[in-house]
């Protein structure tokens, strides 16, 4: 609980006067300032005994994105609504926005709760491709004169994946709600979000009755049952680690980290359909790591290095300092692969001039040499190969 | 503007208004070009009647500096003292569209300050000249005659007038009607006023420090409880 922005303010305006009053001995003046300042203390006394009851659990809300995934540039549409179980409750919401950029509507709604929906309706769009974010919701309810603020943070962060257009999945990943979903589209409330549907075909053998699960499965169609066959969907935790070396731009004016993000995700967001986890551990300048959960529909900061089984680190291991954070993270019991992004194949594409060939054999000679200390697995893509290395890492876990 | 702004300013204004008055009363004789100095700027920063404001305020002005080449001096000194006397009542009428409470705040005091120095002007019998001689001296040396003000007409005007600023802190919608109808509000009203007037109240050698424990222990309060119920 704080008091607001502008009561501050006036706040310390009354305490300065009375600190330039008592100077000059303007009695009036001294009087007036303590006064407006006992006032305020007092007030914020009284008044925030109601705002220690409010709490998150008073509100209902919900952010919804669409279309996401999008493409770089193009409108994307934000619905925040938040509902409250208390009438007549003064607040401000705002959505916070981390690399978007708003084109229409306003991220800050005021006024008072309880009587209706208050809803935030927003275009935003990104030029920059990668994980962007909407939210986290926050809302500050006030006292009735607006003195004293209670800020809670009521809905989570999304995340917004954007991707540079040739960069996007083909088959649609959001949600429907059509009765017949669009193919690839495996996820329904019905079935539940462990199964996959893959083919009705007719029954071989009758199965007893009591073994057929009919709220999924029987069908009965001319006197035959037709079964309904599930694949069990693979799904849990990827963590994918993210070293250093890669912001950088080549010559050809392509970003390094953009179109690593973007090569993740267009893995990732296939797992994220079925429900899995995306750990995204990034190692920042300094030797710190910075770690990110993205699930669907809410993105979570973690403190520390989550307990993992396995991870898929991409780096160009320039910092000498992560060799030893990818040992340790060994030595923890992390299966951890790497994958070498060698940029000197993407140079020599760009120009077959020899100092080229020089610096792309100097800078796979350097990656080999530093990777040799290590005792990981790894592969070596260049950054147009590295969607598919991933994929195959992922796909059949071996390494390339 | 609607009834309620208009009640919360006229409110504020009463003190430099009662000052404007007495100030007002106080001259000898009111010559024309103390009260157009007055109304012109007081008319133009209530946006009332711009155009022929401004015109009015050009022609005196220029009039005033032509007679004062010609030798008389008094028309230009009684515009000026007209303009001065306007001070308090053009700061806040300036910022009755202010919506950030600490400015109004600021203008408040401001106008509550060049007030004060308008009542003790206004004890003796003025002239346009020796009005301008006496505020300049007050202004140069303002403490022995504020010190031991007293004018109690100008207290209870000014504890009315606290009513209309503090009506302007809510966030929307400031009205005098939702802080009287705020329990709380009413509470601390109430609750600050005993205490302000308990501490005043106290012997004269006492009541400084009184004062000045009051000032420091109002915040460390205020921070302490609210880092407590955080």
């Amino acid at each position: 609980m704080m008091l607001s922005e502008r009561i501050a303010y006036f706040y310390q305006a009354a305490s300065i006067s009375f600190a330039i009053s008592l100077m000059l001995n303007l009695q009036p003046v001294i009087v007036l300032s303590l006064y407006l300042m006992i006032f305020t203390t007092i007030y914020v006394l009284f008044a925030s005994r109601e705002l220690k009851n409010i709490s998150e659990n008073l509100f209902t809300s919900s952010v919804i994105v669409n279309p996401n995934p999008s493409k770089t540039g193009d409108d994307v549409r934000i619905r925040a609504a938040v509902t409250s179980i208390k009438k007549n409750l003064p607040a401000i919401i705002v959505l916070d926005l981390e690399g978007l950029e708003i084109v229409k509507g306003d991220r800050a709604w005021s006024g008072l709760l309880g009587d209706g929906e208050a809803s935030l309706d927003l275009v935003v769009k990104s030029g920059d491709p990668g994980i962007k974010f909407a939210g986290p919701l926050k809302i500050a309810v006030m006292d009735p004169l607006g003195v004293v603020v209670k800020e809670l943070k009521i809905h989570p962060r999304i995340p917004v994946f954007i991707m540079e257009a040739e960069r996007l999945p083909s088959h649609p990943s959001a949600y429907s709600s059509l009765s017949y979903p669009v193919i690839g589209l495996s996820k329904n409330q019905f079935i539940g979000a462990d199964h996959e549907y893959r083919i009705s075909q007719l029954q071989e053998a009758e199965a007893p009755a009591k073994i057929i699960d009919w709220r999924k499965t029987a069908q009965r169609d001319d006197g035959r049952v037709y079964v309904k066959l599930y694949d069990r969907l693979m799904k849990g935790d990827i963590a994918f680690g993210i070293g250093s070396g890669l912001e950088i731009i080549l010559p050809n004016g392509s970003k390094v980290y953009s179109e690593i993000i973007q090569g993740i995700l267009a893995v990732a967001l296939f797992h994220l359909e079925e429900g899995a986890r995306i750990w995204l551990i990034r190692w920042v300048e300094g030797g710190k790591t910075s770690a990110l959960l993205v699930e669907r529909s809410r993105a979570i900061d973690a403190p520390e290095i989550p307990s993992i089984k396995s991870l898929i680190h991409i780096t160009r291991l320039i910092d000498e300092r992560e060799l030893a954070f990818l040992k340790r993270l060994s030595s923890q019991g992390i299966t951890v692969k790497l994958i070498l992004i060698d940029l000197g194949a993407d140079l020599l594409k760009i120009s077959r001039e020899e100092w080229v060939k020089r610096a792309a054999d100097l800078e796979m000679g350097r990656l080999l040499e530093k990777v040799k200390s290590l005792d990981i697995s790894y592969a070596v893509a260049s950054l147009e190969d590295f969607g598919e290395c991933l994929r195959r890492i992922l796909a059949y876990r071996r390494t390339i | 503007m609607n009834l309620n702004k208009v009640s919360t300013t006229v409110l504020i204004c009463l003190p430099a208004a009662y000052a404007v008055i007495k100030i007002f009363l106080a001259f000898e004789q009111l010559n024309p070009f103390i009260i157009m100095g007055f109304i012109n700027l007081l008319f133009l920063s209530l946006d009332l009647l711009t155009q022929i404001m401004l015109i009015i305020l050009l022609t005196s002005a220029f009039a005033s500096f032509a007679l004062m080449f010609l030798g008389y001096a008094l028309p230009l000194i009684s515009l000026a003292s007209g303009y001065i006397i306007s001070l308090g009542l053009i700061i806040l009428a300036g910022t009755r569209g202010e919506v950030k409470p600490h400015i109004r705040l600021s203008a408040y005091i401001s106008s509550i300050i060049i007030s004060m120095l308008f009542l003790s002007i206004s004890s003796s019998t003025l002239t346009p000249l020796t009005f301008f001689m006496k505020f300049l001296e007050t202004l140069h040396n303002p403490s022995p005659s504020s010190g031991g003000f007293t004018d109690n007409i100008f207290i209870l005007l000014m504890a009315l007038s606290v009513m209309g600023l503090l009506s302007t802190i809510p966030p929307s919608n400031p009205s005098i009607r939702s802080l009287i109808l705020s329990r709380e509000a009413v509470i601390a009203l109430l609750l600050a006023a005993l205490i302000v007037f308990t501490a005043s109240s106290l012997p004269r050698d006492i009541v400084w420090m009184a004062s000045i424990i009051l000032a420091l222990t109002a915040p460390l309060i205020l921070l302490i409880y609210l880092k407590v119920v955080r």
